[in-house]
Order: C-alpha cells, then structure tokens, then sequence
C-alpha cells in the first residue's frame, strides 16, 4: 500500500497529466529531479495503465513528427493532480496509423522491471559464507542491476545463508530476488515510483484497506484454471547426514619382523589418495608373523586418525638379548678345553659351551616372520540430505489431485519449510479463481495489498488497472481472489 | 537375460535424465544365468514410494560395497531405464505431509513418511521377527515409524 496517496471521492474529478522524458534517467524519475519533460496530454486519446503497464494512444497533426516522436527505450511518466503516479519504458510502438488529418500511435510502456535485463539476463552473485543475511544478498543483485540505495525499499532480511559457498547462478536476477525472498512469503515488486521492494504473499494476514460499502462499484468472479492441491517444497538440508559403506578392507600390508628390529611400525592408509574416513576399523591378519617355527612378536594395531592407522609389530622380549649371546659367545671362545692331568681325553669345555651359544645365535636369527595384514572398517562420508515438506488440501479428492513443487535452498528448517509450503499452498489454490471488483479510484492500492469488503471477506490484489483517458470516471479495476 | 527398471510414477518430473536417490537394500546379486551377474539395489528417489530393483552399473566395486542408506546417482535412459551410476553428494531427505484445511485454514497433523533404510540392531532382531528368524545383517525399510520390509541377506 502506498500510504503517500488519499483515496479518490466518488465521482471526483482527476487531473491526469503525460510527460514524455526523452533522455531522463531510471533515478532521476524516482528521485523526481527529471527536467526534460515534454508534456503528452494535448495528444492523448486512450490512456490505460496498469502496475506493470501503460497503453497511450496519442493523435496529433504535425507536432510529434521527427525528433519530437517518442521512442522505445525512453520514460514516459504519468501524474496524478500534479504528482507522481506512475512511471515507465516504453517497449514498443505497436500502432502507427497515418490518416487523413490525423495521425495515430499506440505506445506500451512497461515499468523497469518488465525488460529482459532483469527477467531474462542469466547472471552470477558473488559468494556468501555461512549467515550472510539473504536482504545482503538482494541488495547487491540491485546493485548489479545498476539500482541505487535510493531505488531500492528492501526490507531488512531475518533470515540468514544457512550453507558454506553459497552462489546464485544462472539465474535471471528476478528469479533470484524470488527465490530469496520465498521462504519468508514475500515477493519482488516494483512500485508504481519505480521503487524495488518486496509484497507479502500471505494471504491470511489482516486487511491493509477496508472497503465501504460506497466506494464499490461492481464485483465479478470466475474460477480460472484447476485449484492447487499440494504444494511440495524441497530444500537443502543445512545439517548433513553420514552414510556408510559396508564393513570392508580398507588396507593391505606384509611386515617381516625379527631379531633385527625390536618394532615394526607400519602407518596404513584407507584408500590411496588417503582422504576415505572411517569407523569401526580392526586388524585382520591373513598370515601371522608368528605362523613359523618360533613366536617372534607380538601383533598390534590402532586407528591413528580418521583417515589411516598403525600396525605395529612389537619383536618377543627375548629376541634382543641376541646382543648378550654375542657377547657371551665371544667369552666363551676364551674358555680354555681343560685337558686330564693323568692323561685321557681332553674335555673341550669352551667348544662345548661356545656350541651351546652358537645354537642359541643361531635360533634367535632364524626367527624371523613375514606376516600379511588387512584393515578392515567402515567407510563413510557425509552428504546433503534434500527434505521435502508437503502441505496439501485435505478435503480434496485424489481425482482432483494437482500438486506443484518448489525448490528452494534458502529455507533453513523444518518450520520454515512447513510455514511456506502452507502459505504457498493458500496462496496457490484461492489464486485459481479469481475476483474483480471495481471500486472508486484509490491510488494507495498496489498489487499485495489485501483489501476487507463490507461483508467482512478479503481480497487479495494481484493486479488493477485504470482508465485515464479524459473524462472516464475515476473508477479503478482490481483483480485479486478471495482469501 | 535383463531386468529393466521402468518409471511407471508419473511424477518422475520433467524426464530428469539424472537424480539423487537413496540407497535401501544392500546390493545383492538379482539375476544370472551364469554369464550376466546383474546387481540391483531398491532407491529413494525422495517419492512416495522407491524404485525396485534398480541395476546397478558394472565393474563398480565400491557400487557393491553400498550399505543402505547411502546416497546414490541414477541415470535414465532415453527409453526410461534407470540404472545406478555412482555415488552422490545428495540424497533424499526427511519428508513429511501437513493436511490443511482450505476452508478455515487450520492444519492438520504433520506427518513422517520419510523413507529410510538401515541394518538392524541385535535388539532390534528380536522385534521383527526373532532370533533365527531374522538372521543378523537384515536390513529394514520403514516408512516414518512403520515398518515396510526387512530384506534377508
């Protein structure tokens, strides 16, 4: 609602004025410091405008010829009793009629957001980290669209990028302020000033205008297309769900173990690149390093990280006195053979003993084991979950069934998902069958608004026209349904 | 000998020739005849019920090693064959359903009809069918709280 105007009386009479701004800017006409005004009236024949839309019919003789003809690219604005109402580009001149006395031209003049440069141009935003406020994030799509802050009425945002790396892309820049704005049931519009703001789209909300039973000229209605019937939001999940792989071999390794290390350390990735994570991981050994003659170590492991473990072989106690016996086998060579003093054999004690020694080296170099191991585990990973929530019309029989779906990775919770698949599902099904109602021109209404009848019923306005050419009475035609 | 999968759910929307799906079941040999090993998996495809039986590509071995639960990459053929190619970074989530009532727009209850799938507990062997019964590796399918399936290995 546009609160700088007062409603019309009955039967008033407007004062409505065309100005033609041949090289006037989108910010001067909103900042209203346009000088270039050349004044259109005298050759307006049919005036019709709309939110979004101005059709001007102008008949002159000579004077718009050449330079002085309007062209597509350039403002037209129209005032209301010497101020503002309504501005736009024209698009096209789609009537060019030369007659006999009399020449004719149709101009359409959309308003600045109806061109392919916001509806049509796909474009990229920078990106946002986690909660960055999603009206930041508007803001500099204006921006990109070459918006000041003084043509812009965006409301201050509460909701916040709930991803790391968040980038709208390949989008056009409507599409994205939609997208933004959605989950909070509002919508992009741009006022009759040329404004960008935001309307709400709840239609359950209290009435902005109350209309008297005076001020209505003519209700009409009719049902338009098949009424929605459930409406299904699908949104990225800001919280991210494991999911696992069954318990299988992560990794391989063959140790050899003996007298000649006292410990075996192997570090064991699990996969080659070494970025698969996972749980439950344990030692399965295919050949022990103990499978030979003798025991030689012990055989251990453990999960160092999320990524990789150990295996650690740990040589048996006994093992590194190995150096002992090569001591001792060295002083038991020094053992003198103690030969009988009243003759007889002689008994070579240092042999005996050096032999006995020897054994022992020898043993303890022959126990050497080669085993084979395998890790074994969980892998898992984390990935996005993509929720659905779904309102749908409980009295509505499956024959009837006419569902819609959004997709919308703004929204940040269950609640928020379940607040605006019931608003959109409300919104979508009363929006099939549409009203008109013809009132006394009040030129505060804009589409969004919702207006309270008499009877007490609401309407929520999608669109109005007016008719502005002189002398038509100040009538105003809203289109809208019931809520 | 071939299976196919074919989409008979008229809301596989706008002929995607990739999604995102949930892995259910394990993956378990579905066919031979001694030549053709055919693997297939049941998917969540984030619908009111899952695909069955969906074939899963050849020589992937990790594909094989999928625990239910797990997020998935389908393709679709142009004739409507769907197989599983891949892993995913995305899977169906949670999905619930209000009821609401147009004509004084109060709601309903919410409703939980996320499907999901997971191997049971030892626990939870005992509540669905015993010891024995149920043999340990079983893994369940559910439908919110209700319980749907239970695939045996």
């Amino acid at each position: 609602m546009d609160d700088a105007w007062t409603p019309y009386a009955k039967d008033a009479k407007r004062v409505v004025k065309v100005l033609h701004h041949p090289g006037a800017t989108p910010l001067e006409m909103v900042t209203q410091t346009a000088t270039d005004a050349v004044d259109f009236s005298p050759y307006a024949t049919q005036m019709r405008q709309s939110a979004n839309e101005l059709s001007l019919t102008l008949t002159w003789h000579m004077q718009l010829y050449g330079a002085g003809q309007p062209k597509a690219g350039e403002i037209i604005a129209v005032q209301l009793d010497d101020k503002a109402l309504w501005w736009g580009v024209i698009e096209s001149l789609n009537d060019y009629r030369l007659q006999a006395g009399a020449r004719t031209l149709t101009l359409i003049v959309r308003s600045r957001d109806a061109g392919p440069f916001w509806r049509e141009v796909r474009r990229m935003t920078d990106i946002y980290p986690t909660a960055t406020p999603l009206s930041r994030i508007a803001r500099d799509i204006a921006l990109a669209l070459g918006l000041t802050d003084a043509e812009m009425q965006l409301p201050t945002s509460s909701s916040y990028t709930a991803h790391s790396n968040t980038q709208l892309a390949d989008l056009p820049a409507w599409a994205m302020l939609e997208q933004l704005y959605g989950p909070e049931g509002r919508a992009p519009f741009v006022d009759a000033r040329g404004r960008l703001k935001t309307i709400s789209r709840d239609c359950a909300r209290a009435a902005d205008i109350a209309l008297t039973e005076d001020r209505i000229v003519a209700v009409t209605a009719s049902r338009s297309r098949p009424s929605v019937t459930a409406v299904r939001v699908k949104w990225l999940d800001p919280a991210l769900t494991r999911v696992e792989h069954q318990d299988q071999s992560l990794a391989q390794a063959t140790i050899t173990a003996g007298f000649f290390q006292p410990v075996q350390k192997q570090e064991v990735a699990f996969s080659d690149d070494g970025s698969q994570r996972a749980d439950n991981t344990y030692l399965v050994v295919k050949q022990s390093a103990n499978s030979g003659l003798l025991p030689v170590c012990e055989e251990d492991y453990e999960q160092t990280s999320q990524t990789g473990g150990r295996i650690v072989l740990t040589t048996a106690r006994w093992v590194p006195g190995l150096i002992g016996s090569f001591l001792a086998l060295k002083a038991a060579a020094a053992l003198p053979d103690i030969a009988p003093p009243f003759g007889g054999p002689t008994a070579p004690t240092g042999k005996i003993v050096y032999g006995g020694l020897e054994l022992s080296v020898l043993l303890v170099m022959a126990s050497i084991g080669t085993g084979q191991y395998e890790v074994h585990g969980t892998p898992y990973d984390y990935v996005n979950g993509r929720n659905t929530t779904e309102a749908y019309n409980s009295a509505a029989p499956a024959w009837v069934s006419n569902e819609m779906e959004i997709e919308n990775d703004f929204v940040s919770s269950e609640d928020a998902a379940q607040a605006y698949a019931i608003r959109e599902l409300i919104y979508n099904a009363r929006s099939a069958s549409s009203y008109g109602v013809s009132i006394v021109d009040d030129p505060r209404i804009e589409p969004g608004d919702v207006l309270q009848f008499p009877d007490g019923s609401h309407l929520y306005v999608t669109g109005y026209s007016r008719d502005l050419t002189a002398g038509a009475p100040a009538v105003l035609d809203v289109d809208g349904f019931q809520v | 000998m071939s299976i196919l999968t074919y989409i008979t759910q008229a809301e596989i929307r706008d002929a995607a020739d990739e999604l995102d799906g949930k892995i259910l079941t394990r993956p378990a040999l579905l066919v031979t005849d001694g030549e053709n090993l055919i693997y297939a998996v049941d998917v969540d495809i984030g619908q009111k019920a899952p695909l069955k039986n969906v074939p899963i590509a050849r020589g992937n071995f990790d594909l094989l090693y999928a625990d239910a639960g797990n997020a998935c990459r389908l393709r679709r053929s142009a004739s409507g064959q769907y197989e599983v190619v891949g892993f995913s970074k995305e899977l169906p989530g949670t999905y619930t359903r209000i009821a609401v009532d147009l004509t004084d727009l109060s709601l309903g209850p919410i409703e939980d009809i996320t499907i999901s799938a997971r191997p049971l507990g030892y626990g939870e062997l005992a509540d669905f069918g015993g010891y024995g019964m149920v043999p340990y590796g079983a893994v369940a399918i559910f439908r919110g709280d209700t319980l749907l399936e239970l695939r045996i290995p």
